[in-house]
């Protein structure tokens, strides 16, 4: 069970923006869909998650020890521009390895099957259309077969054939986590094409919960 | 409203169904997965597992490990994984890194030249390489190969500023930081490529300049201010990250090329064989180095402890 415990985050600015404010929750294993309006906090909770955001109070408690959550967890951020020049093959190769995975082609190479990137190896990431970035991103943040898949608004953009793979390892992961294992994916998803998957949802107003 | 027990059970039974139709197979009853179910429950059941405790059990553990002295568990990236970090920065080395080079070696050239007798013509053309000719002329430095001892951790600034600048916090600040690396190692390995890079370059014009024999004395010379340009550098930006190395470096090149003149044998830039400056810098670079590597494992196992979420 990952345990956030009276997290509170807050951005600078006149007047500073309260993200999250006093929020405790306990996520199962599993499809775990995040809810809720424009501004209440969804993304930055997946970034504390991360462990991408700093929090002024509280703290996050994983099923794992701290220093390793950078490697068990794959992050497809909510946008989708890409400002880098590397190929499409290439840039992953590249997080392979500062992620400190194996990175030859071979390596990458199921993961540009499984999302459709086949045809894309040579063209810049910067140059993607929105659903293939989409695509990229997801790709990306399976590079190591995350326990912990966190997931903005992942549907954004994202094709037929895109959904249909993201469905596939959704399943996967609730099959996983039903198993016994520690698998996570956290979805902030307002689009109800995912919400059959979920085995919880969590409605988010305001920094705070409205509904589990 | 079904309950969270109805939920996971019929959660199971859809995984069940999928299952067995990727398998070629019947699905199953849903009686006979509810029976299963409260089969598995029994023993679970019969001991009350309060909220929370696996999460309070490990921090209790860590802390007790913490007051016992003892290191706390961690899976640590390996040296095959650091080779790979490695192989991966030389691989997908930014092209504004070498045209960054290219521009800087250029300013290095038109400086040599203007020693040479150009020096109204470079100072016309370029205004900042004129600061550069100035500290070269102060020190008298006679040939070619030596401007690149003053222009090489010029170059290392322009560096930390390309790997650093021109990524703001974004998206792919956010993909590169999760790894298993702290930003400090990360750092580390890009500077070591570039370094590596700088050397080879420095060797390469010593040696077709000099001829093996002079050459290999003077490399020393010039690799002596590059490794501890490098290890300043990187000593600066544990902490202060990549802007507050940026600004000791300058401050550091500063010093040594407007007031090295005056220090007579332990000018780090003469032109000439290694001498105590030369030693004094590489050991010196040995120590900034270990120091970077504490202060980043120290900055990892704050981690927990911290502001940081993690």
């Amino acid at each position: 069970m990952i345990e956030i415990a009276g997290v509170t985050v807050r951005f600078p600015g006149r007047p500073p923006v309260l993200a999250l404010c006093d929020l405790s929750l306990q996520l199962r294993p599993g499809v775990t869909l995040i809810r809720g309006p424009s501004g209440a906090g969804k993304s930055t909770l997946l970034r504390v998650l991360a462990g991408l955001q700093m929090v002024e109070r509280g703290a996050v408690r994983y099923p794992w020890p701290s220093v390793e959550v950078a490697q068990r967890t794959g992050y497809v951020p909510q946008e989708n521009r890409l400002d880098h020049t590397l190929g499409v093959e290439d840039a992953l190769r590249y997080l392979a390895g500062v992620r400190g995975l194996p990175c030859g082609r071979a390596d990458v190479a199921p993961l540009m099957a499984r999302w459709g990137l086949e045809l894309l190896r040579r063209r810049p990431v910067c140059e993607l259309s929105s659903g293939e970035a989409r695509r990229w991103l997801l790709a990306q943040s399976q590079l190591l077969d995350p326990d912990l898949w966190l997931l903005d608004e992942p549907l954004r953009g994202l094709d037929a054939y895109g959904v249909a793979a993201l469905r596939r390892q959704l399943v996967a992961c609730r099959s996983r986590s039903a198993r016994g294992e520690q698998r996570y994916a956290i979805v902030v998803a307002g689009d109800p094409r995912l919400e059959d998957l979920a085995s919880a949802i969590i409605r988010l107003e305001r920094g705070g919960i409205c509904a589990a | 409203m079904p309950d969270a027990k109805t939920e996971r059970l019929q959660s199971i039974y859809r995984d069940l169904c999928a299952a067995a139709e990727a398998e070629g197979q019947p699905p199953p009853q849903l009686e006979d997965v509810r029976r299963l179910l409260s089969l598995l429950e029994q023993p679970l059941g019969a001991v009350p597992i309060p909220e929370g405790l696996c999460a309070a059990a490990h921090e209790a553990l860590v802390e007790a490990a913490r007051l016992a002295g003892v290191p706390a568990v961690r899976r640590r990236p390996g040296l095959r994984a650091l080779l790979r970090l490695l192989w991966a920065e030389a691989r997908f080395l930014p092209l504004s890194f070498f045209a960054l080079q290219a521009v800087l070696l250029t300013v290095a050239f038109v400086a040599n030249r203007s020693l040479a007798g150009f020096g109204r013509l470079t100072l016309a053309l370029a205004p900042e390489a004129g600061l550069l000719t100035g500290a070269l002329v102060r020190h008298a430095m006679g040939t070619s190969a030596d401007a690149f001892v003053l222009v090489a951790p010029w170059l290392g600034v322009g560096v930390a500023l390309v790997a650093a600048l021109p990524r703001p916090k974004g998206l792919w600040a956010d993909l590169e930081a999760l790894s298993p690396f702290s930003a400090a190692t990360r750092l580390l390995a890009r500077t070591t490529v570039a370094t590596a890079i700088a050397v080879v370059a420095t060797c390469l014009a010593g040696l077709a300049e000099q001829g093996p024999a002079a050459g290999a004395v003077l490399l020393l010379a010039r690799i002596a201010p590059l490794t501890l340009a490098v290890s300043w550098a990187l000593a600066w930006s544990v902490p202060f990250g990549a802007a507050g190395a940026s600004a000791a470096s300058l401050a550091l090149w500063g010093a040594l090329t407007l007031f090295g003149g005056t220090l007579g044998r332990w000018n780090l830039l003469a032109p000439a064989p290694p001498g105590p400056a030369q030693v004094t810098a590489f050991v010196l670079s040995a120590i900034l180095l270990a120091i970077s590597w504490v202060l980043s494992h120290r900055t990892i196992s704050r981690a927990p402890g911290s502001k940081l979420a993690v």
